[in-house]
């Protein structure tokens, strides 16, 4: 039978748009308002900063990424430089966050929609799903058809703030922007703690670089490039932003860009920018799905996630099962609408995701030496050990109650470690000792119930009966099932391997 | 195939069928679909409790039912 893997399908345009779509989600579109709050003029400082520190390991991204290009992304790396526990940690950060960031971008989507189109807030979870729905399709269908969508939004877009600019040069609003940061350097260090998230995503690349041609090459070119272009391109915004309207009145703006774009387009101009926020949102969701069930296979295949994710589709080449739970739970997330908290969380992972890339890089080029590297991080060790330096300072920044969740998500990551090395065997015991307290629970709410202890309001005696009876087959059914479980035989252990004898018997 | 494994399919069926009724059972006590919440005297404030508890009672047996009906 003809093995099926994932195919190398991505080129350089493809990788390099998957980066740039990763990055610039709906966040540009509403945070430039706060940052000048914080720094004044200075943001452009500020965000130049987070360019250079985005820069330190998008560099260590490059070189690992093209020495080790498997699936998973940082969390190959990790696996490859640490192993066990560690690796683990880097991979469900990164499948979490990921996640996190689809249904972040889904939500950003449907809210950002509803400046042109009236959309109830009872609407939002919904327009998400279905748009979580629709990208699932597309990463089902191929890794291809995910980078073609990908070159197509993110031209649409480039195209817009291309626009966007331009206008901006030749508007008569546009003054001469004279940086001051009226809270001195202190506000331009908050600005850059709250702003760099508009970096995070890029990585993207990594995760998917199993599928991408020519990998030693395009990799580090197609990072190092993403790192460059999304400089310019936020650089150029907030300049253009920043010459049109003042700080003063940009800082109360709900969405600084669909301001200024109405200040010097007029209403066309809003229209244009809401449709540039909405295709920044969509691709985010794209490259946010893909990336989530790429890493879940690689955890898969080293055995930490159940072997169903594993699974290829024949006919596209993609883990179609890893794609499709990842999109189900990234659908509940931005369902239930408890996102705006755990969003916060999609920060706090992608930023250990960056320390450990750094840590890893350095273990590698300890002990494996003689790793073949098409691409090397210039200034080895100070870049990286700067991406580590920048990447604890901004978490540093981050509030309290980030930090509280990141732990609250490594505590549910060792005790999905550890179920998962506890083995099958054990685990199904413990359920079925669940299932005999279960058992044991409808037993006696069925006896409280018949013996008149527990009452039902307005309900006859009958009708008592018949509910204590399917209480007590619930009760006959969980036991059942529990003794089934307890009383399950171990597989058996492998044989070891012995040589037959080639030879014949005489 | 023998004896065991069908009715250890069969009473994870049963098992998946009562974590399943659980869940429904958890959206009628929300919702107060068909009086739920009179009949069973829950009160606004022990609501969630109630819920969750459904909930938690669902999740366990479909996991425990996921284990008999996909026996390795």
């Amino acid at each position: 039978m003809k093995k099926v893997g994932l195919r190398r399908e991505l080129g350089l345009l493809q990788a390099t748009m998957i980066g740039i779509g990763g990055a610039i989600e709906a966040g540009i579109f509403v945070m430039l308002g706060h940052a000048t709050g914080l720094a004044g003029t200075a943001v452009i400082i500020a965000l130049l900063l987070c360019g250079v520190i985005n820069m330190f390991t998008m560099c260590s991204y490059a070189e690992l990424g093209a020495a080790l290009p498997k699936a998973g992304g940082e969390y190959t790396f990790s696996k490859i430089a640490y192993g066990g526990f560690v690796s683990f940690l880097t991979g469900w950060f990164e499948w979490t966050s990921n996640m996190f960031y689809a249904a972040l971008s889904a939500v950003g989507f449907a809210y950002i929609i509803s400046y042109i189109v009236p959309v109830s807030s009872s609407a939002v979870p919904w327009i998400a799903i279905v748009i979580i729905a629709v990208f699932t399709v597309v990463n089902v269908r191929g890794v291809k058809e995910v980078g073609t969508s990908q070159v197509v939004m993110i031209g649409i877009l480039l195209a817009i703030l291309m626009l966007y600019v331009w206008s901006g040069f030749n508007s008569a609003q546009m003054r001469a922007l004279e940086i001051s940061a009226p809270t001195g350097p202190l506000g331009i260090v908050q600005a850059t703690a709250y702003i760099f998230v508009v970096y995070l995503g890029a990585e993207a690349i990594a995760v998917a670089q199993a599928e991408v041609k020519d990998p030693g090459k395009t990799i580090p070119k197609a990072i190092l490039l993403t790192g460059a272009a999304l400089i310019v391109i936020y650089l150029l915004t907030a300049y253009v932003t920043l010459s049109i309207v003042p700080p003063e009145t940009l800082r109360g703006q709900a969405s600084p860009l669909i301001f200024a774009a109405k200040q010097t387009m007029g209403e066309i101009g809003m229209v244009i920018l809401v449709i540039a926020g909405t295709v920044a949102a969509l691709s985010s969701v794209n490259t946010a799905i893909m990336a989530q069930s790429r890493v879940a296979y690689a955890l898969s295949r080293d055995g930490y996630f159940p072997k169903a994710l594993l699974r290829i589709h024949g006919r596209f080449a993609t883990p179609h099962v890893a794609v499709i739970v990842g999109a189900i739970f990234t659908g509940v997330l931005a369902a239930t609408g408890v996102i705006n908290f755990v969003g916060y969380a999609t920060d706090f992972g992608f930023i250990i995701g960056f320390t450990l890339v750094n840590l890893s890089l350095i273990k590698l080029r300890r002990e494996k030496p003689l790793l073949e590297r098409p691409f090397k991080v210039p200034f080895y060790p100070y870049t990286p050990m700067a991406g580590i330096a920048t990447s604890l300072f901004l978490l540093a920044f981050i509030e309290p109650g980030v930090l509280v969740l990141g732990v609250e998500l490594i505590l549910l990551a060792v005790l999905a470690y550890y179920i998962r090395m506890v083995g099958y065997h054990r685990i199904r015991i413990a359920f079925g000792g669940i299932s005999l307290s279960l058992g044991g629970f409808a037993a006696l709410t069925a006896y409280l119930i018949e013996t008149g202890v527990v009452k039902l309001n307005g309900v006859d005696p009958s009708t008592t009966t018949a509910i204590s009876n399917i209480l007590l087959s619930a009760s006959i059914i969980q036991t059942l099932a529990g003794i089934l479980n307890v009383t399950a035989k171990p597989k058996p252990a492998l044989k070891p391997w012995a040589p037959t004898s080639s030879k014949k018997k005489t | 195939m023998d004896i065991r494994k069908t009715i250890t399919k069969a009473v994870g069926l049963a098992q998946g069928v009562v974590g399943a009724a659980s869940f429904v059972f958890a959206y009628f006590l929300y919702h107060n679909l068909f009086d739920v919440q009179v009949v069973l005297n829950v009160s606004a404030k022990d609501l969630f409790l109630y819920v969750l508890l459904f909930i938690v009672f669902g999740l366990l047996s479909l996991a425990s039912a996921r284990f008999l009906i996909f026996e390795e």
